[in-house]
Parts: structure tokens; C-alpha cells; sequence
């Protein structure tokens, strides 16, 4: 650093040249950023910026914001009081399938995230409290991977919206605005912008149209229509996804410890407190991986042992590759027959 | 005594403290060109000098040392 | 507020743009109201212990000069106000631990200013320096905002000189300063925030974490002190040069230093001559009748204090006391260390020293972060190579998206810092033509901006 231009100490007029320059010279460098901003703004690729009536986007959106903003919309005239919450596993119960067993007049909307934490579903609930909501009853789906994970997910897909984690609305729209700049999402956005196609291969694009519906967040999962054209060959011709199971029993590592339990705590605090009828899902994976015994009877020991139904592990529901999409995700004919059976005693 | 002579013993000093048999010193050096010569070791060269001339140097007098010619010039002041 | 927060960013813009439309006189008072401004900001309560500080040094500096001239006791005037200093600062300091109130805040900054005063007043007291009379200037060489939080802690005889003509900076100097703030922005923002989270969590958590997590903790932790740290003053010094203004450099290439004395020559160097200058040298100078064992007890006692600057507790004392006794160690065992090199060859005994610096202060940095020296050292006795179940465990939890941003800036941090060692990087840039040099910048502020991990805004240093 010994050789840095020596401060000019001439004139004002001097002076006053040099930073004018530097301000042209910032001026002109900007410009593509300005552009990128303005492209941001006109598009709202992620829609968080403006209020909409549909969320039907060629982009990938974030599911929290989504779910939330289909809720507001539309609470003014339906009054929500039954929260489908959870993983993504919530496309396999449909609201209107679901509100056959509540009491009539009870109307239900689903309030997913990917690969959901508990900590997420215990601001959601946080914020129906806050909101006034009456949480009469809730549909919670979780797997071992949501009950493991205690801390909010984080990423402009992941993260919760302001009005529910209390995080500072500026700095969540400076998220967005990053993701938007990253390259893996910004070139196929502008290749995508100019062509006008979504192409199978672009990350973070949605290329399948409506995915949801509008009133209450139901899922329209593409892969239900390849079922229908394609028949017992959609299985067939993917064997690698689906891999046969080996009809041992295995059992998954324990995932509550403290930490998780405080956080399910919480949850139970607010259920309790609005006299919530609760049903807790472990959803029946294609793996046949059992949940832990110990995390079910903590389960249990919280949200009542009548009201937790593990259908991990090898059972008749998993048993039968036709309810699977993937081994990830099963198709709303299993969502139906496992509320058929938790809704069974009454 | 001639500069020249001071320079010639000091310069036996530094070699002998700092280990190092390519040391020649110039009334210009300061402990920047000399490798090894730092603030670990300047006290020792010092106490050393202090020794061989049999004077005492104050505080002071080392902070105001910039270079082997004002070391130069403080011993003959002393020596006098 | 931080560098990196949007009100710095409009105080900057505001501040910098009245700069430049003040006259001579005016410029003093836009800087000084800029750095009230930011101090205040903050908390009020720590403007006003830094003006008071301020306005001490000032009266101080002057009776000092006044006793000299007069030859009636400038040594006790010298004293008294230096202990004045000290003991004030030591009080804020340790007033949680004395009170035993929680709700107390040290107030930041208080470490580097109080240095400066200190180390000014001892200038004024060996006269080598004359005491400041506007009283202006010498507010500013205390409080001038780019340096104030985490220094570097600047020498009276350096800055107060370009406080005295304070002038506007050439265009070269201006660009030259924004290209270090994007440098200090990258090693903040692409490497030390993105790993920090990480290896926190391991220190929080080192009852459970397995041996080997706590292995890559301790050799990341001198990384993520490094970016941080020295991104920090990066942004400082480019401030600086936008208004300017020269500060003094803090870190020069550290992790290439083959001995833990070299070591301190090149990392938080404003601190490390600071001690060197107004600890070491008196100390050693009235130990050096006692040979070799008077520069080890002074550098024991000085780097001992070095380590308490940091702050209350042991914890600090143990850091500062493993670098004195490392470095005498070194002293001891220079002839041992010669042959070794003749015998092995230069190459490789240059690597296995550097190796070995970079592990030592990895060790002793364990103390320094750890929250007690009991902490410490369980942390120290369980690294191992065990695993819990996976040798994935040794990305301690860093996805594989932050193992390549931060991986990558970490290399490319190093080849900055190894080719600006070799001379200035940034002149012999100039050089290229404009296309490139414009595609270099898009290139880094687009990475900064798509990958930087944004919304911590504090720096470790902020705290000392």
C-alpha cells in the first residue's frame, strides 16, 4: 500500500472534479444493476412484492407465502377454522375430502412448507392466534426429517413470511431480491423471460402450469395425470425410483431430543388453548422405515395417544406401490384411506 | 573514534548477537535492512554495545535511535 | 450501525457528498459531525465517555508540555493522567462483573480510543510529539467514525498531521478505496459470515459435538477471525481513502508467517506495535541488564496484556499468555531451528513452519473464543478423529453450497493477499484495459451480491 496516489491538494475546482467523476463513473457502472431491479420489481417473479388473486406462476414460489396469502384472501369470506399443516406430504389430503369428517360448516385450507421444521408449524399456529383465527382443528403430517428439525429451514424458498416469523420485512424482500440475482435462478429466468417456455431442466421454474388451487391451497400434483395416461407403466418404467423393499423391519434413529420437544410444546401450548380436536400423521414411507418407538410415545405423551397415528414402517398402506408418486410423496387415494382410518372410532 | 572504526566494531556486535556472518553495517541501516535485527533482539544488541563502550544509554535516548548513524553519533557524544 | 447496514450507507452518502461542497474549514466539521452521528447512533451514553475521554487526552497532552517547558513534574502530570485512563477504562470493563448489573454495556470503541490517547499522551510525554492545541483536530484523530469501532488504533504522528490539512481525495485514491471496501465486503460477506454460524455452533455445543467437528472448528476458527477482522479493516481504510485519508495497514499476508514472532508483525499490526512501542521497548530497556531473561519477562508481560485487551476474563489472559510463551520459546530455540532448516531444506522447513505458526494460534484462539478456560481446554482434549456416525460430520454442518462459496473465497482471498504481497495488486490492475477491469468488478460485486450472506451485521472485533 506504499504506492497509492498522493492526495491531490490543489484547487476546489479540482477537488470538486474528482468527485463528480466518481459519481458518473458509479452512475454508468449501476446501470445494469438498475435494470436487473427494475426487472425484479415489473415481474415480481416470486410474488411478494404485490397482492394477488391467483398464485399461478412459471416460478417456483415460496409455499409459506403462498399458503398465507391464499388464507388472507380468501378468510374475509370463508372464516378457516381447520388447518392442514405439515410437509409436503399435505398434497395427499385434500381440504374438501377432509371437512367430510368435521362438523358441517367447518372449512379447512392447507398451510404446508417443503420439507416443513416444527418451529415453522409452531409460528404458523402462533400467528392464526394472533390473527384471531379459531383453530378448531388441525391435520398436522410430519415425517422424521420435519419432527428432527427445530430451527426455521432458511433460503428464499424455505423462509417464513414476515406477518408469521416476525423477521424484518425488509430484510426477507432483500432475500428475495438475492435469490433472484443468483445465477442458478437469474439465467433461466431471463432465457426464460425472452423465450417465454419454461424448459424441464430450469431450476426453480415450475413447468407444469396450476399446481394448486386457489381457495384453499390444494395440491394438483402433475404426476396424477402421467398415472392416468400411462397406467401400471408409470411404476414400471421406474424402477429405479421405486426400489424394491426388502420386508425387514428397520427402524429410523430416535429424532426428538430437548430441543425438538420444547418446540413441539410450544405448538401443543397454542392447540390446547383453542381446545383443538388434533390429528398428528406419521406419514406411511415407501422405505418402510419406522419412526423410533421413543419419539412416538413422545408424541403421544403431548398430543394425546389417541389423537398421534404412525404409518411408518411395513403396513398395509405401505405395501402397495400404486399410492406413491415417489417414494417421497403418496397420492391423495392413500391421503383419503388414512383419513378413513383415523376418523374411523367416531 | 572515527566513525568508521565504531562502524567496524559494531558490526562484529551485530554478527556475533544475530548469528549472521553477512552483516555490514552503513550509517544509513536501520534494523529494516538488517535481517534478524528486530525489537526481540534490539535490546540485547543494545546491552551489549552499553558493555563494550562502557556506556549507559537513557530511555529516551533509544527511542530516538533511527538508523546505525544516530546509534554512531550517540556513542561518540558519550565516549568524548 | 455497521458498515454493512443501509443507514451507514446514507450517512455515508450524506457525509461524503457535504465533503466535498464545504470549504477547507467546513470539511473538519462534516467529518466530526459524521462520526458523532455514527457514535451516537448507537447509544448516546457511549458519545458522551468518548468525547469525555477525549476532552481528557486534550487537556491532559497540553499540561504535560506546559509542566515540560516549566520542568515541574511532567512525569507525575504523565502518570497520573495515564492511570486516569486506565483505571477508567479497566471500570467499564469489569462494572458487570463489580456491580454485578447485567443491563451494562461496554462501550464499544472504548478499547482502541483509549490506546490512542495513551499512546499520544506518551508521545507528548518523550517529546517527540507536540501537544495538539485545536481542539478539534484532535476530537477527530479520536473519534473519526471509519476507525472508531475496531480500529486500527491510529498513531498520533500519523494522522494528526492529515487531520491538520484534511483535503479531498484525488480520483485514484477514491477508486482505490472503493476497490479495498469490496475487498473487505468479500472476505466478510462471502467467507467469515457464511462459515461463522457453523463453527459457533460447535463451540456452543462442544459437550456433544463429536472429535472430529471440533477439529475443523478449531483450524476454521483463525479463518473466520481473519476475514472478518481483517474485512473489516479493509472497509475502514477505504473509507478512509474516500475522504482522504491514510490509515494504517492491520494485516499483512499473516497466515504466511513462519514464527509466531513474525506472526505478530503481520496480524492486528496496529495493536502488536502498539504494545511493541509503549509496553515492550520501556519494559525491555529496564529489564536488559538481565540478558535474554529480561526480553522474555517482558514479552511475557506484554503479551499478557495484549490478550486482557481483548477483554475481562482468563480466557483472554490464556491467549495472550500462550503467544509470550511460544514466542520466547522461539527465541530459545533459534540455533535448533537453523540446523533443522539446513538439514531438511529451505522449502520444506519454510512450509512446516508455517504450518506450525497456523496451528499454534488455532490453539491458542480456542481460549480466545471459548467462554472459560475450563471450556477450553475440554475443547482441546476431546479433538480427535472420531466421528458420531459419518465422516460427513467434518463439514460441521455447512451445506455443500457454503463449503464451495466459502472454499472458494478463502483461495481466492489467499491469492489476493499472497500477489499483494508481492506488490500492489490494485496499481498493476490499473493497468488492464477497461474491458476487462469492468468485467473484474461485475464479476465481484454480482458474486457478492447473489452469494454474500447478507443480515449479520456485526463484526467479532465490534466487542473488544
Amino acid at each position: 500500500m506504499k504506492n497509492i496516489p498522493e492526495t491531490i491538494t490543489g484547487t476546489n475546482i479540482c477537488q470538486h472534479s474528482a468527485f463528480l467523476r466518481l459519481v458518473r463513473k458509479m452512475m454508468l457502472f449501476a446501470i445494469p444493476f438498475w435494470a436487473l431491479i427494475a426487472l425484479y420489481v415489473y415481474d415480481d417473479p416470486f410474488m411478494v412484492l404485490r397482492k394477488y388473486d391467483l398464485y399461478d406462476s412459471d416460478v417456483m414460489l415460496n409455499e409459506h407465502h403462498v399458503g398465507w396469502q391464499i388464507y388472507k384472501n380468501h378468510n374475509d369470506s370463508v372464516h378457516f377454522n381447520s388447518f392442514i399443516l405439515g410437509n409436503s406430504c399435505t398434497m395427499a389430503f385434500r381440504c374438501k375430502e377432509w371437512e367430510k369428517y368435521l362438523d358441517s360448516g367447518d372449512r379447512a385450507v392447507r398451510l404446508f412448507g417443503n420439507s416443513e421444521s416444527i418451529k415453522a408449524i409452531s409460528l404458523k399456529l402462533r400467528a392464526l392466534d394472533r390473527e384471531g383465527a379459531e383453530i378448531k382443528n388441525a391435520l398436522i403430517i410430519l415425517d422424521r426429517a420435519s419432527l428432527s428439525h427445530f430451527e426455521l429451514l432458511t433460503g428464499a424458498r424455505n423462509m417464513l413470511p414476515a406477518a408469521i416469523s416476525g423477521r424484518n420485512p425488509f430484510s426477507i424482500q432483500l432475500e428475495f431480491i438475492q435469490a433472484f440475482a443468483t445465477p442458478d435462478f437469474l439465467y433461466p429466468y431471463l432465457k426464460y423471460r425472452i423465450t417465454g417456455n419454461v424448459e424441464r431442466n430450469m431450476k426453480r421454474m415450475n413447468p407444469y402450469g396450476r399446481i394448486r388451487d386457489s381457495k384453499n391451497n390444494d395440491a394438483f400434483n402433475p404426476r396424477e395425470k402421467q398415472i392416468q395416461q400411462e397406467g401400471e407403466a408409470y411404476w414400471k418404467n421406474r424402477k429405479k425410483e421405486f426400489p424394491e423393499r426388502d420386508g425387514i423391519v428397520t427402524i429410523a434413529e430416535p429424532a426428538i431430543f430437548q430441543k425438538q420437544r420444547m418446540v413441539l410444546d410450544e405448538i401443543m401450548e397454542v392447540l390446547r388453548r383453542h381446545g383443538t380436536s388434533i390429528r398428528v400423521i406419521i406419514s406411511p414411507d415407501y422405505n418402510q422405515k419406522e419412526l423410533h418407538p421413543n419419539d412416538r410415545k413422545i408424541l403421544q405423551n403431548i398430543f394425546g395417544k389417541e389423537n398421534v397415528y404412525d404409518f411408518s414402517g411395513i403396513n398395509e398402506f405401505t405395501k402397495d406401490y400404486h399410492n406413491y408418486y415417489e417414494p417421497g410423496h403418496y397420492r391423495p387415494l392413500l391421503g383419503n384411506k388414512l383419513l378413513e382410518r383415523i376418523y374411523k372410532d367416531q | 573514534m572515527k566513525t568508521t572504526e565504531l562502524l567496524e566494531i559494531l558490526n562484529g556486535i551485530f554478527r556475533k548477537v544475530l548469528k549472521r556472518e553477512d552483516i555490514t553495517l552503513t550509517e544509513s541501516t536501520t534494523a529494516h535492512d538488517v535481517d534478524g535485527w528486530d525489537s526481540l533482539t534490539n535490546m540485547i544488541l543494545l546491552t551489549e554495545i552499553e558493555n563494550k563502550f562502557g556506556v549507559r544509554f537513557s530511555f529516551r535516548e533509544i527511542v530516538k535511535l533511527k538508523n546505525v548513524g544516530d546509534l554512531c553519533q550517540t556513542i561518540q557524544n558519550k565516549t568524548k | 450501525m455497521s458498515f454493512i447496514s443501509i443507514e451507514f450507507v446514507l450517512l455515508f452518502l450524506i457525509y461524503f457528498t457535504l465533503y466535498h461542497f464545504v470549504g477547507d474549514k467546513g470539511r473538519k466539521f462534516v467529518l466530526l459531525a459524521a462520526s458523532g452521528v455514527f457514535i451516537g447512533y448507537f447509544n448516546t451514553v457511549f458519545l458522551f465517555t468518548a468525547l469525555a475521554v477525549s476532552l481528557f487526552t486534550y487537556g491532559a497532552a497540553i499540561l504535560i508540555e506546559q509542566a515540560h517547558e516549566k520542568k515541574r513534574g511532567p512525569r507525575l502530570i504523565y502518570w497520573s493522567s495515564i492511570s486516569c485512563l486506565i483505571l477508567c477504562w479497566i471500570g467499564f470493563r469489569y462494572a458487570n462483573r463489580l456491580t454485578g448489573a447485567t443491563g451494562f454495556i461496554f462501550p464499544l470503541g472504548m478499547s482502541f480510543y483509549t490506546f490512542q490517547a495513551i499512546g499520544y499522551l506518551t508521545e507528548v510525554y518523550w517529546e517527540e510529539e507536540k501537544a495538539e492545541r485545536h481542539l478539534i483536530d484532535l476530537l477527530l484523530y479520536m473519534l473519526l467514525f471509519m476507525k472508531f469501532l475496531s480500529g486500527p488504533i491510529e498513531r498520533s504522528a500519523d494522522l494528526l498531521p492529515q487531520v491538520h490539512k484534511l483535503s479531498p481525495a484525488s480520483y485514484p485514491m477514491m477508486t482505490y478505496g472503493l476497490k479495498l471496501i469490496v475487498v473487505g465486503l468479500v472476505k466478510k460477506l462471502l467467507l467469515a459470515d457464511h462459515i461463522a454460524p457453523y463453527i459457533d455452533g460447535v463451540f456452543d455445543s462442544m459437550h456433544t459435538a463429536s472429535g472430529v467437528q471440533l477439529f475443523m472448528a478449531c483450524l476454521l476458527y483463525p479463518v473466520e477471525l481473519y476475514a472478518d477482522f481483517s474485512g473489516y479493516t479493509d472497509m475502514a481504510i477505504g473509507i478512509g481513502m474516500l475522504f482522504g485519508l491514510k490509515l494504517s495497514p492491520n494485516f499483512a499476508h499473516p497466515f504466511a508467517a513462519q514464527t509466531t514472532a513474525e506472526f505478530w508483525r503481520r496480524w492486528h499490526i496496529s495493536l502488536s506495535s502498539w504494545v511493541r512501542d509503549y509496553l515492550f521497548l520501556p519494559l525491555s530497556s529496564l529489564t536488559r541488564r538481565w540478558g535474554q531473561w529480561g526480553v522474555a519477562v517482558s514479552l511475557m508481560v506484554t503479551f499478557i496484556a495484549l490478550g486482557i485487551w481483548h477483554g475481562a476474563g482468563w480466557t483472554f489472559a490464556v491467549y495472550g499468555l500462550i503467544q509470550g510463551l511460544v514466542i520466547v520459546w522461539e527465541l530459545r530455540t533459534e540455533k535448533i531451528r537453523n540446523k533443522v532448516r539446513e538439514h531438511i531444506g529451505k522449502r520444506l522447513f519454510a512450509t512446516l513452519s508455517v504450518i506450525r505458526t497456523y496451528l499454534i494460534f488455532a490453539v491458542s484462539l480456542v481460549f480466545f473464543k471459548a467462554q472459560s478456560v475450563s471450556d477450553a481446554f475440554y475443547f482441546l482434549r476431546n479433538i480427535s478423529f472420531q466421528t458420531h456416525t459419518s465422516w460427513k460430520e467434518i463439514n460441521i454442518g455447512m451445506s455443500d453450497h457454503i463449503c464451495i462459496v466459502a472454499g472458494s473465497t478463502l483461495l481466492l482471498i489467499l491469492l489476493y493477499d499472497f500477489f499483494m504481497s508481492k506488490g500492489d495488486l490494485h496499481l498493476r490492475f490499473e493497468k488492464q484495459s477497461a474491458l476487462v477491469r469492468w468485467t473484474v468488478y461485475y464479476l465481484i460485486v454480482f458474486a457478492v451480491f447473489a452469494y454474500g450472506k447478507f443480515g449479520t451485521e456485526d463484526f467479532i472485533y465490534l466487542q473488544f
